[in-house]
């Protein structure tokens, strides 16, 4: 296969955003029936979702190799949201409500396309957060490229929220490791 | 205006709603399953000149009070509208169609809920919205055509398309 | 024009995969030690380039030459660390690593469930290495020589 071809590859090979949906959804809804609690449960798609997030920010730089270091955190924002989500997601989320320090910010998820037949069970399970996944993969790929950040969901449709909000907190950057016996 | 909705799989009754607790509706139900099965298996049949993908059963029958209509879906799922004879005036089939296509839709988005445990109890809030607007919104989109016509509703006599 | 051998370091200066083509000459040390001299001057000229530049380095160190060889070096944003040592008549090769990184790195290593992220990748990785090899031989600056 030549190199051409490779590249071909990637582009091509899409699947129906019906059949990714429902994959999700199968998959979420067996670790609901494989924990008994649904706080683990969340603790386990953040945990899948950062070992994603790990792999696909190489991924990521590779498609996109204009991208480099960002220079500030609001950069990492717009690349996050407009080139990330699109990629991956095919939605292109808004952000909002910068902390005056600029440390923090929301993304406004519009139509999702995780959540589309999704209905959350009554009961322990309202306390889901089904999107969870996406957290860990933006911490695991932000990671990746030296920023330490938290994320996580503080309005969701799903619970008759208005809007899918995700709000990302800048922690601290993490440095190179040094090598052995240098200073 | 449809004042019973039913969704049944094989024999079980996975959804029902009725305007009014009674027990009749479900007789009705159960009375009907019998001619749903019998048209089922007249459409599987080569002989059947219908197209494969028309679901569509037409009138299962009519007693005194009420119409009832089937529509099964390609995996056997049997949708179930009765009307009140009174109040339905010029119940086409094509609306009848259309009505039952979106309730088959509606269905097809509450199984791909990864929640639902296939073949057990419907209890999604968006099927129950759009059978909502199945029982009101026929009546407030029949009822001007109503009012453009010279007869009352009550007294309008139905053509049986049997 | 000559490719001689290949290094890549993973963030935390551990080297994941080493691979040549050419080497004529054996020095004497492990393996072990010479990953570990090569990070650590990979490190320090990196910091002193950074050091030293009046502007703000977009690129940073990319390559440098000697009399018999070049070293090229390229730094994903990940903070992975691609080696490639050739002769010295090639020009710029960042663009390859790059390719290198996207399509071959990213596609049977990172993309790979089996690999856990930042390991030393074995020998059982024949996809990579074969899909590695091809590469290399189909670049333009891999010559006749190299497969002496």
């Amino acid at each position: 296969m030549s190199r051409t071809n490779v590249k071909q590859n990637i582009d091509t090979r899409r699947v129906t955003q019906e059949l990714f949906t429902l994959t999700y959804g199968a998959f979420v809804a067996q670790i609901l029936n494989d924990y008994e609690h649904v706080d683990e449960v969340n603790k386990q798609l953040d945990k899948i979702g950062y070992n994603i997030g790990v792999r696909l920010i190489d991924d990521f730089l590779a498609r996109n190799p204009t991208v480099g270091r960002c220079h500030d955190f609001r950069e990492t924002a717009d690349v996050l949201a407009k080139q990330g989500f699109k990629t991956y997601l095919g939605i292109t989320p808004s952000i909002t409500n910068w902390s005056p320090a600029g440390d923090e910010f929301s993304l406004l998820l519009d139509g999702n396309p995780l959540t589309e037949f999704v209905e959350l069970p009554d009961g322990p399970g309202q306390k889901l957060s089904y999107n969870q996944m996406i957290c860990g993969a933006i911490r695991g790929a932000l990671e990746m490229v030296q920023l330490e950040v938290d994320c996580r969901f503080v309005q969701d449709q799903l619970k008759g929220d208005n809007t899918t909000e995700l709000r990302v907190k800048f922690l601290k950057k993490l440095e190179d490791a040094l090598p052995v016996g240098e200073d | 205006m449809a004042c019973c909705v039913a969704v049944l799989i094989k024999e079980n009754l996975i959804y029902l709603r009725r305007s009014a607790e009674e027990l009749k509706f479900l007789f009705l139900i159960h009375a009907s399953i019998d001619i749903l099965d019998d048209k089922v298996n007249q459409l599987t049949k080569p002989t059947s000149d219908r197209d494969a993908r028309d679901f569509y059963l037409g009138l299962l029958y009519p007693v005194e009070e009420y119409k009832i209509y089937g529509y099964v879906s390609s995996t056997r799922v049997k949708f179930i509208l009765i009307f009140e004879h009174s109040t339905s005036i010029s119940l086409k089939d094509q609306d009848i169609k259309l009505l039952f296509q979106r309730l088959h839709q509606a269905y097809i988005d509450s199984v791909s809920n990864p929640f639902y445990v296939p073949n057990t109890q419907l209890k999604s809030k968006r099927f129950e919205q759009v059978v909502t607007s199945l029982m009101i919104q026929n009546d407030s989109t029949t009822l001007p055509q109503q009012s453009s016509s010279v007869v009352p509703a009550t007294s309008v006599s139905i053509p049986t398309t049997t | 024009m000559v490719v001689y051998n290949l290094y890549i370091f993973n963030r935390n200066g551990q080297c994941l995969f080493y691979r040549e083509w050419l080497r004529r000459r054996q020095i004497k040390m492990t393996q072990e030690e010479e990953f570990k001299l090569m990070n650590g001057f990979i490190y320090s000229v990196k910091s002193f380039v950074q050091r030293l530049t009046p502007t703000d380095l977009k690129d940073g160190f990319v390559s440098f030459k000697t009399n018999c060889y070049k070293l090229h070096y390229y730094e994903t944003p990940t903070g992975l660390k691609f080696i490639l040592n050739t002769d010295n008549n090639v020009d710029n090769i960042r663009h390859i690593l790059h390719q290198l990184y996207s399509t071959i790195f990213v596609n049977y290593i990172v993309k790979n469930p089996r690999y856990s992220a930042l390991d030393i990748i074995n020998n059982d990785q024949e996809i990579f290495i074969e899909k590695l090899d091809e590469f290399i031989s189909n670049l333009s600056i891999f010559s006749q020589t190299n497969k002496i």
